[in-house]
């Protein structure tokens, strides 16, 4: 193994892909997509005001500086009912609160918050209301995670409530994973591809690089490149909340994983054509189950799909953006993905040998 | 013990694809400084041959070494001591030819003051910055010999470096290799143009179903099959040609009356090319 052969070829591949018109378009596709969300979702100063109703029994801090907010309108309610009830009819939103939630936020005891939300709304007021929850009440109640947060719609059954995030925050999610799976499922396969069908790859293996170096060289410049278009997406779209850290752990994970599975792709395929053809296919198995709580599947699909590890890609980054993982929701999802990477590099690392040994 | 005086040696060498044999048995020495022809039709297992002398391939039995390595054992040393010239034009287009050169120079280590180098001594410097793409076939080429050449290899191997170039860049190219070979590098050439091995080789080997055939100076070779002295090949005004023998009473009256009558236009010994020995050892043509 000889890391300045990895970096040659990265470097290479790194210059040489932006000249193809389809790589390019491949790594830009997610970052425009996502500049596009960023632009039809309004930004918080340009919001309406926001009714929010809330039902405070306790009279707490964090009402009271949610109040000071700029465009929030907050209602009272009489009950948990009473602030439902008005979520179906006209406000945008309801945080039910419990009496005691100052002193339990006092004593690191994490109340329950619940958010109630009518998803039949529509429209940029309910966007603004989850941004809010996003972003505004982070902040006012400091960096660590004060309160666990329960989102539910009033559309729902009671008892229901969404397992993560919000639209913003799912939308983000399945823009993140796209701009992974681009670079990891075509970016990486069609860079190796490049090279046989161009016989490259003959001059390479001639070269004092190794079929290992090789793939590790593609390895490098896909992680490039999933790296780049993530971190950019994240940037714009206000990525960089909650548990960001852990986002950028599991943003690099899968990564990996996706670009091991490029690797295999591009082990396997000889032309671009395969590559075009079955990297959408491909493509298409990694996303959905990653977008599974977006696209609210039956629950029997669900269950289907948490046999596949970009499933638990888009649970950890959902959790991890809505600042609500802990260790015991994406302990599984984390092993899950852990033990992906391990199964796919082996697998990749049994295709060199066979090359090697010809 | 690396042999200085051999920059390849190959031992019954074999390689099967799936049970067919490619290569049966091929044994052969090249000296230091010598320009060798492998030459055959397609599919006489040349090309199998080069992949396995260039770590490319391993043999089904059988061991080679090359510049003092062994095929097998020392791939990475090998690697680093040989240079390649393939049959296909791979290079990256996208990128230019500095780019393409420099990217080599950092997989072989080598400083970036020998691109310059290279590309001077290939007359590629003042199209060094533009991409590849839009090169004629001959400066391609000419940017694959500078490839291999980057590293200062000890063998060259030069795998139908012509193929597929109009006659001027094949003259170009025949006379870059020629000026390799006054410099002293070691060349392995494969070509199946039989005008092209004799012109540029000490010696070759003829091969054919895997096997060599015949191995030698290419002018030892061609008198192997070489006609007997008394043959003269006539050519008369009327445009006939005829080959006599002179020692022959018919044919010499006919080569008197053909002078005296002054239809005689042209008389040659006969000419033999390497493919007439390449007919004469299997029965048929190099393209058949």
């Amino acid at each position: 193994m000889k890391p300045f052969a990895w970096l040659a070829i990265a470097r290479k591949d790194i210059s040489d892909a932006i000249r193809n018109m389809y790589i390019l378009f491949a790594v830009l596709l997610p970052i425009g997509l996502s500049l596009l969300f960023g632009w039809i979702i309004p930004s918080n100063g340009n919001s309406p005001t926001l009714d929010v109703v809330v039902y405070d029994p306790g009279s707490s801090q964090f009402v009271a500086q949610l109040r000071t907010q700029p465009n929030v309108n907050v209602i009272s309610a009489a009950s948990p009912e009473d602030a439902q009830q008005r979520v179906k009819q006209d406000a945008i939103g309801a945080l039910i609160l419990p009496a005691n939630f100052d002193s339990a936020i006092a004593a690191k005891q994490q109340p329950e918050l619940e958010v109630y939300f009518n998803s039949n709304a529509g429209g940029g007021g309910l966007t603004a209301f989850r941004q809010l929850i996003e972003t505004q009440v982070w902040g006012l109640v400091g960096q660590s995670l004060p309160a666990k947060i329960v989102l539910r719609d009033v559309n729902q059954p009671a008892g229901d409530p969404l397992s993560s995030g919000s639209i913003s925050a799912s939308l983000l999610v399945m823009i993140l994973i796209m701009s992974l799976a681009m670079a990891g499922a075509f970016v990486v396969p069609t860079l190796l591809v490049e090279e046989k069908e161009r016989r490259t790859l003959l001059a390479l293996q001639v070269s004092p690089a190794g079929p290992a170096d090789i793939i590790a060289g593609k390895a490098l410049a896909g992680m490039f490149y999933a790296l780049i278009a993530a971190l950019i997406i994240l940037t714009l779209n206000e990525g960089w909340q909650g548990q960001w850290p852990l986002t950028l752990l599991v943003v690099v994970l899968g990564a990996l994983f996706i670009i091991l599975i490029g690797l295999l792709m591009g082990s396997w395929f000889s032309t671009t054509n395969q590559v075009n053809t079955w990297s959408s296919i491909i493509m298409l198995l990694l996303l959905i189950p990653s977008w599974g709580g977006m696209l609210q599947l039956p629950a029997s699909l669900e269950a289907i799909f948490q046999f596949i590890p970009t499933y638990h890609l888009g649970e950890v980054i959902g959790l991890a953006i809505g600042h609500q993982a802990t260790w015991d929701n994406v302990a599984l999802s984390l092993f899950v993905l852990s033990f992906s990477i391990v199964v796919a590099f082996a697998l990749v690392v049994w295709r060199i040998q066979r090359e090697t040994a010809g | 013990m690396p042999d200085i005086e051999h920059a390849i040696m190959a031992k019954d060498l074999h390689r099967t694809y799936n049970g067919r044999v490619a290569v049966d048995g091929i044994s052969f020495v090249v000296k230091a400084g010598e320009v060798f022809g492998f030459l055959g039709p397609n599919g006489a297992g040349k090309t199998t041959t080069i992949r396995m002398l260039t770590a490319q391939l391993r043999p089904t039995s059988g061991t080679a070494q090359v510049a003092g390595c062994d095929i097998v054992t020392q791939r990475p040393d090998l690697k680093t001591r040989i240079g390649v010239v393939f049959e296909d034009q791979n290079i990256y287009e996208r990128m230019t030819a500095r780019e393409n050169l420099m990217f080599y120079a950092q997989l072989y280590r080598v400083k970036p003051v020998r691109v310059q180098e290279v590309l001077e001594q290939m007359r590629l410097a003042d199209r060094a910055n533009e991409p590849v793409g839009r090169f004629s076939n001959g400066m391609k080429q000419r940017l694959i010999i500078a490839r291999a050449l980057l590293h200062h290899p000890r063998v060259l191997f030069l795998d139908e470096p012509t193929r597929g170039l109009d006659p001027v860049m094949g003259r170009e190219i025949r006379g870059l290799i020629a000026d390799l070979a006054r410099q002293g590098m070691t060349i392995f050439l494969t070509t199946h143009y039989m005008e092209e091995a004799d012109q540029l080789c000490q010696r070759v080997a003829i091969v054919d179903q895997g096997q060599i055939i015949a191995l030698d100076a290419p002018a030892r070779l061609k008198r192997q099959i070489a006609p007997q002295d008394d043959q003269v090949v006539v050519t008369t005004s009327d445009g006939q040609s005829d080959t006599l023998h002179l020692q022959q009473a018919p044919d010499q009256q006919k080569l008197v009356a053909w002078i005296q009558q002054g239809q005689l236009v042209d008389i040659h010994s006969p000419t033999v090319t390497l493919e007439d020995v390449f007919i004469q050892l299997t029965g048929r043509s190099l393209n058949s």
